[in-house]
């Protein structure tokens, strides 16, 4: 059996990964190329380890068991699981929120909500409105200022159709792969953002806007409603990754975040009105944005 | 509920016009609209509902029946969240 080992690190978390298989090997660690980086010499607090036996690829966190696969296309997300539970667990100097958040002229918009609130949808919309990308499922904070720090997993995407215009697409590589679910084959892709899109790991941007997604179905157009600064604050706490470790801090936190940005709650009907509204906080005009993209987004109802 | 009172141990955060509650016994968060939160201010110095209605009722010169059922749902929904004692 031959052994592929590496060391990481994603914020001041260093982790060890081994496995037997190359090819999940070479996967995960083309997948995070813009969330880690190299463990340089730092001892692993955590070790992970994807071997295969006769029947499935088990996943084992300190040696003990974690989870195990017949396939090889759920390891990446499986053991990034594992990877964000030991993150809120062992980082006391963050605070994690679920939530998308993207960024333009150093200014952080933040997307919070549960799955299904369209949150990645939207993330990916705004990337076709000239928007940096900083994550779509984990909001970072830094404890010591408040400020919004990248947290660049690939996005994962249902679908093999192209999501974002042309000009975004340079700065980031597809990964399309099919997923077995019962009997069937599903398209899936991961974009993972490249060189140009990579933002320095201590680059921190200001929570000018807290905007809460919801899709709603019925729903035609999209608009803005502005929410009061106690519910955006009750609502953040709702999608807290690990505000449990900080009790009663958690809520002083979230507030003082809300304190410093405008808060809205966005009713999603259609994705280029919703972009457009999110662009105009800026009190910029929207730029006219080729829309295939978008529909393209919408039709998939990505990551909803 | 002339004998209740808020609990001590909540973190309260004042937002603006209204209040934000974490209770550490469950950790749940709880938050209080604009009447919501007048009405938990009052709760502090008026010692019946009756005298928080008539604060209100004077400060916001309105309708007293609209208030008294406000601040009866009010302290009935504090209550059944175990945010008093």
């Amino acid at each position: 059996m031959s052994l592929s080992t590496a060391r990481f690190e994603v914020l001041s978390f260093p982790f060890e990964l081994t496995t037997d298989d190359k090819k999940f090997f070479d996967e995960f660690l083309e997948l995070n190329s813009a969330l880690t980086l190299p463990g340089n010499g730092k001892l692993p607090q955590v070790q992970y380890s994807v071997i295969k036996n006769t029947k499935y690829f088990c996943i084992r966190e300190n040696g003990k068991f974690r989870n195990r696969w017949a396939h090889r296309w759920p390891l990446y997300l499986s053991v990034m699981m594992c990877v964000r539970d030991s993150l809120y667990l062992h980082l006391k100097e963050y605070l994690f929120l679920h939530s998308g958040a993207l960024a333009k002229n150093n200014k952080a918009v933040l997307l919070p909500g549960p799955s299904g609130s369209g949150k990645s949808t939207l993330t990916l919309g705004l990337l076709n409105y000239g928007y940096q990308y900083l994550t779509d499922e984990v909001v970072v904070i830094d404890l010591s200022d408040l400020r919004v720090l990248p947290f660049q997993r690939p996005v994962y995407i249902y679908g093999w159709q192209s999501v974002v215009s042309a000009e975004v697409e340079k700065y980031f590589k597809f990964y399309r792969f099919k997923e077995r679910y019962g009997n069937t084959l599903q398209p899936w892709q991961y974009a993972v953002p490249q060189q140009e899109a990579i933002l320095p790991k201590d680059t921190s941007f200001e929570v000018a806007w807290i905007v809460f997604p919801t899709y709603n179905e019925t729903q035609k157009d999209s608009y803005l409603k502005p929410m009061s600064r106690a519910e955006a604050a009750f609502n953040l706490m709702q999608n807290g990754w690990n505000t449990q470790y900080f009790a009663d801090f958690g809520l002083k936190l979230c507030s003082e975040l809300v304190k410093k940005a405008d808060c809205y709650e966005l009713v999603m009907g259609d994705l280029k009105e919703a972009c457009e509204l999110i662009e105009g906080l800026t009190g910029k005009t929207p730029a006219s944005v080729e829309s295939e993209a978008l529909n393209n987004i919408w039709k998939q109802k990505v990551l909803l | 509920m002339q004998s209740l009172k808020k609990r001590s141990d909540l973190l309260v955060e004042e937002i603006e016009d209204e209040v934000v509650i974490y209770d550490p016994r469950t950790h749940r968060v709880h938050h209080l609209n604009p009447m919501a939160s007048i009405i938990w201010e009052l709760f502090d110095v008026s010692v019946s509902p009756q005298e928080i209605v008539k604060e209100i009722v004077e400060a916001l010169k309105t309708d007293s029946s609209t208030v008294e059922k406000d601040v009866q749902e009010t302290l009935k929904h504090l209550q059944e969240r175990g945010l008093l004692e």
